[in-house]
């Protein structure tokens, strides 16, 4: 199971800012599983999420000290996985990649780098789907895949309200449903796609029984 | 591949099923809940299949991103990569070198005859900077330990022979756009020896 990434107490940020080498691995591990999600939500398909991740580890060591109080570590670390993610956006523009995609030739000897060449094919494929929706709805996704990682500490980590989280968790699985009906009909495979009153009837239905919500979060 | 854009279905405000059916899959959903979704269902399949499909789509995606991420999160941080002097703790990174030669030479003068590498180079402060700085550019990945080729003995003590190596990474075109007889653009694999290569870049 992945380390968990939000329990760094502030101590050992403090601890990881004065150069203590122990603490900076402690730290690195707490928190490189949401860091690879918010890298995968951020970066262009064409590049490793391992290489990026290193360079992340890499400014992470050298910028640590630079860093003004422990509070502000999480908001940080997610800054500078962005902005890696970014220059190296905008460096593979500068340099006119290959269009890899649509070279037969290419892809035989070269297939997709990183995510096609790991995992089974459909998962792989929903993935692709995931990192294709807008960016408010994808990175919220992603991060609901680091396990152990609650709607409140994801929120705490965008710096939006819970409940934005949460609508937009929601409307990303919808999208993502969505697409897959479309690409493969229903998941289940036989059923009819529910008719579009279906929502409403339900919903109806249940506001006649309505009781209290009993839904906890975290 | 096209950017999937929010539609009709995903735009439409979550239904109480919709609630019901995310906090099940995020597994926050009590007993409660439970008896809810049970209620709301009723004597209708649709309720369970699309809590079924929910769970095999997100069971898809944990296993996909899972696998997306397994290399990258057994990433540590780099050995010898020293933080580039900031606003704080500039102090503390030009003596730092010098500790560990103190370090050092204690050792060896606790331990007398034997060879030690030391951990820090005796570089000047104003070229240890220089290198900090070089070595937190995007395309260096870290430093090697040193390769230490010799030991000289000196009037001041032995003096110490190192190779310091530095591990840098550059992107680079594996392949040439060239034009073939009928003057239409091919893709040519270039040559990809290492000592080409490091000759080009």
């Amino acid at each position: 199971m992945p380390d968990r990434g939000m329990e760094a107490p502030d101590h050992m940020v403090v601890l990881a800012m004065q150069g203590d080498h122990r603490a900076q691995s402690d730290l690195w591990r707490a928190h490189r599983p949401w860091l690879a999600a918010v890298l995968l939500s951020h970066k262009p398909r064409e590049l490793d999420i391992e290489d990026l991740m290193q360079d992340v580890a890499v400014k992470f060591v050298s910028k640590l000290h630079t860093l003004r109080d422990a509070e502000s570590f999480r908001p940080w670390l997610r800054r500078i996985a962005i902005n890696i993610a970014r220059e190296a956006a905008r460096s593979l523009k500068t340099r006119g990649h290959l269009p890899i995609e649509e070279d037969t030739h290419v892809q035989e000897r070269f297939p997709e780098p990183d995510i096609e060449r790991q995992t089974t094919d459909e998962a792989a494929e929903l993935l692709r789907h995931a990192t294709t929706l807008p960016i408010e709805f994808r990175e919220p996704l992603l991060l609901r895949c680091v396990r152990g990682l609650s709607s409140s500490q994801i929120a705490q980590l965008l710096d939006l309200p819970r409940t934005t989280v949460e609508t937009r968790l929601s409307r990303a699985r919808r999208m993502l449903r969505t697409e897959w009906r479309q690409r493969h009909g229903n998941v289940e495979g036989e059923d009819p796609e529910p008719t579009p009153e279906s929502p409403e009837a339900l919903s109806a239905a249940h506001r006649a029984a309505q009781t209290p919500r009993g839904v906890h979060h975290d | 591949m096209t950017d999937l854009k929010p539609t009709t279905e995903s735009n439409r405000p979550p239904t109480p099923l919709d609630d019901l059916i995310d906090a099940i899959v995020d597994g926050v959903a009590d007993e409660q809940a439970w008896d809810e979704f049970r209620a709301l269902a009723g004597a209708s399949t649709e309720p369970w299949r699309r809590l079924a499909e929910e769970q095999r789509l997100l069971t898809l995606l944990q296993s996909g991103y899972d696998e997306a991420t397994k290399q990258a999160l057994r990433i540590e941080l780099p050995a010898g990569v020293p933080a580039v002097e900031g606003h704080r703790g500039s102090l503390a990174m030009s003596w730092r070198p010098m500790l560990g030669w103190a370090a050092a030479l204690m050792m060896a003068m606790a331990w007398a005859g034997s060879i030690l590498i030391p951990d820090a180079p005796p570089a000047t402060p104003l070229g240890n900077s220089l290198l900090a700085q070089y070595l937190a550019q995007p395309h260096v990945v870290g430093e090697l330990p040193l390769d230490v080729r010799g030991v000289t003995p000196t009037e001041d003590g032995d003096c110490i022979t190192y190779i310091r190596q530095i591990v840098e990474r550059r992107p680079v075109n594996l392949y040439h756009l060239q034009l073939d007889e009928n003057s239409n653009p091919v893709l040519r694999e270039a040559n990809q020896e290492p000592a080409i290569l490091a000759s080009r870049y």
